[in-house]
């Protein structure tokens, strides 16, 4: 099995959950986010390295100590990672269960993706753009239903949480952020990232 | 201070951590170089190696090893190792930063490449061939350009041609050439392991077709094949 990348990245310090941290991050969105950094994520061109598992390995064991010693680990990106849950799955049967694993991801991908790596992964960071679906779907082209039916499946599994709700220039306001969250602690989450994007 | 420095000092401080807490004598090499740092560099990896297999001889020697969870809230620098890093829509904006592949530009000042392996010491001995491995066992050697890193610096300038097409649409960046040092010395299945542009990738291989051989890796008088990378920096 091999899977698409357009990077690696170590020594990420207190960036995806806690500790020393490498980020996988895979190529290919279901997205077409207007101010998306990664867009190469999106392009036929944009693909760093095809690599396996095993592959993948041999950048993260060089960081075992680090991992170890500061409760970091792999946190997976991208792009949509989800899209790859089969590479995930196998990446975490190959890793020691002490590192960390982290998900960040757009949840808005079939649900048996989630399934597959949920016994694996230690953080969610999920970035649910806006939870208006008029907002959303303007933003990033496509349709949000599917992310809070995900959403609220991943609410019923104990798991730790952490949702992003950007400041979207030009797309959604602070009432609109507010309104977002609202609905979501009325799903239960309570754990929340408010930030602005940056447009470059 | 940069941001890979500031990445260094960190890492350098949870090694000493981890060598505190079991025991291991340490002493981080001293850096000397000004330029900038991609955070870690082959004499930061080797101080890992150097701590791995003493905490395996510990292991070996059925001690207890410290380690999980010991430099916890150490890790108070946002930044990343190597280069320019996008997150998902800009999280962190100039902060977040990845190793990238072709597409993601990466800084053109990639690794440091100043620093020495620690020096065996009166109280650290190299093993010997054959013998088991006891407490207090030197780190593996990584194998070096003749001469060291500065040496291998001074070579790819003066070896350098910078390709003028390259010049003309303005490519600059750091070529990661990845290879292996074979017993003698030689260099082997050399690759590009993180490109810039075709024209800087075939002249960073060209660079290292011409080098000398090197002072492969090893342990004592052991010598052993070891794969290493090396950044091959391209600026006006």
């Amino acid at each position: 099995m091999q899977a698409p990348l357009i990077g690696i990245c170590r020594h990420r310090l207190s960036i995806d959950g806690a500790g020393v941290t490498t980020l996988v991050a895979f190529h290919g969105c279901p997205l077409h986010c207007q101010y998306c950094l990664n867009s190469q994520c999106l392009e036929p061109d944009g693909i760093w390295r095809m690599l396996s598992p095993q592959d993948v390995m041999t950048y993260l064991q060089k960081d075992d100590l680090y991992f170890r010693a500061t409760g970091g680990g792999v946190c997976f990106g991208g792009g949509e990672p989800l899209l790859r849950s089969a590479m995930i799955v196998e990446l975490c049967q190959l890793m020691p269960t002490e590192w960390a694993v982290t998900v960040e991801t757009s949840l808005n991908v079939p649900l048996h993706h989630i399934q597959a790596v949920m016994p694996f992964v230690r953080q969610w960071i999920i970035d649910v753009k806006d939870m208006n679906p008029d907002i959303y779907r303007r933003y990033t082209g496509i349709d949000n239903t599917r992310v809070k039916e995900n959403l609220r499946w991943l609410k019923e599994n104990p798991t730790s949480i952490i949702i992003r709700l950007p400041h979207i220039p030009d797309y959604n306001t602070p009432d609109n952020i507010a309104a977002s969250r609202k609905e979501l602690e009325t799903m239960g989450f309570t754990h929340f990232d408010e930030f602005d994007y940056q447009v470059r | 201070m940069e941001k890979g420095k500031k990445i260094c000092a960190v890492l350098k401080d949870i090694r000493q951590k981890i060598a505190d807490a079991n025991d291991i004598k340490y002493a981080p090499h001293e850096c000397h170089h000004e330029g900038p740092c991609a955070g870690t560099c082959p004499a930061c990896e080797a101080e890992v190696k150097y701590l791995e297999e003493q905490l395996n001889t510990r292991r070996f020697l059925g001690k207890a090893v410290m380690l999980t969870g010991i430099a916890v809230g150490m890790t108070s620098v946002t930044a990343c190792a190597q280069s320019k890093v996008p997150n998902n829509d800009g999280n962190d904006g100039d902060d977040v930063e990845m190793l990238p592949g072709d597409v993601l530009a990466p800084e053109p000042d990639s690794t440091d490449f100043v620093g020495k392996i620690p020096e065996p010491t009166d109280s650290i001995r190299l093993i010997e061939p054959g013998e088991r491995p006891l407490a207090g066992i030197v780190p593996m050697r990584v194998p070096m350009f003749p001469g060291g890193p500065e040496e291998m610096e001074k070579f790819i300038k003066a070896n350098m041609v910078y390709p003028k097409k390259a010049v003309k649409k303005g490519i600059q960046g750091t070529v990661t050439v990845g290879f292996t040092v074979q017993e003698d010395g030689s260099l082997t299945n050399v690759k590009v392991v993180q490109g810039v542009d075709p024209l800087l990738d075939q002249e960073a291989l060209r660079i290292v077709s011409k080098m000398p051989k090197w002072e492969a890796g090893g342990v004592g008088s052991h010598t052993s094949v070891e794969y290493t990378e090396i950044p091959i920096p391209f600026e006006f």
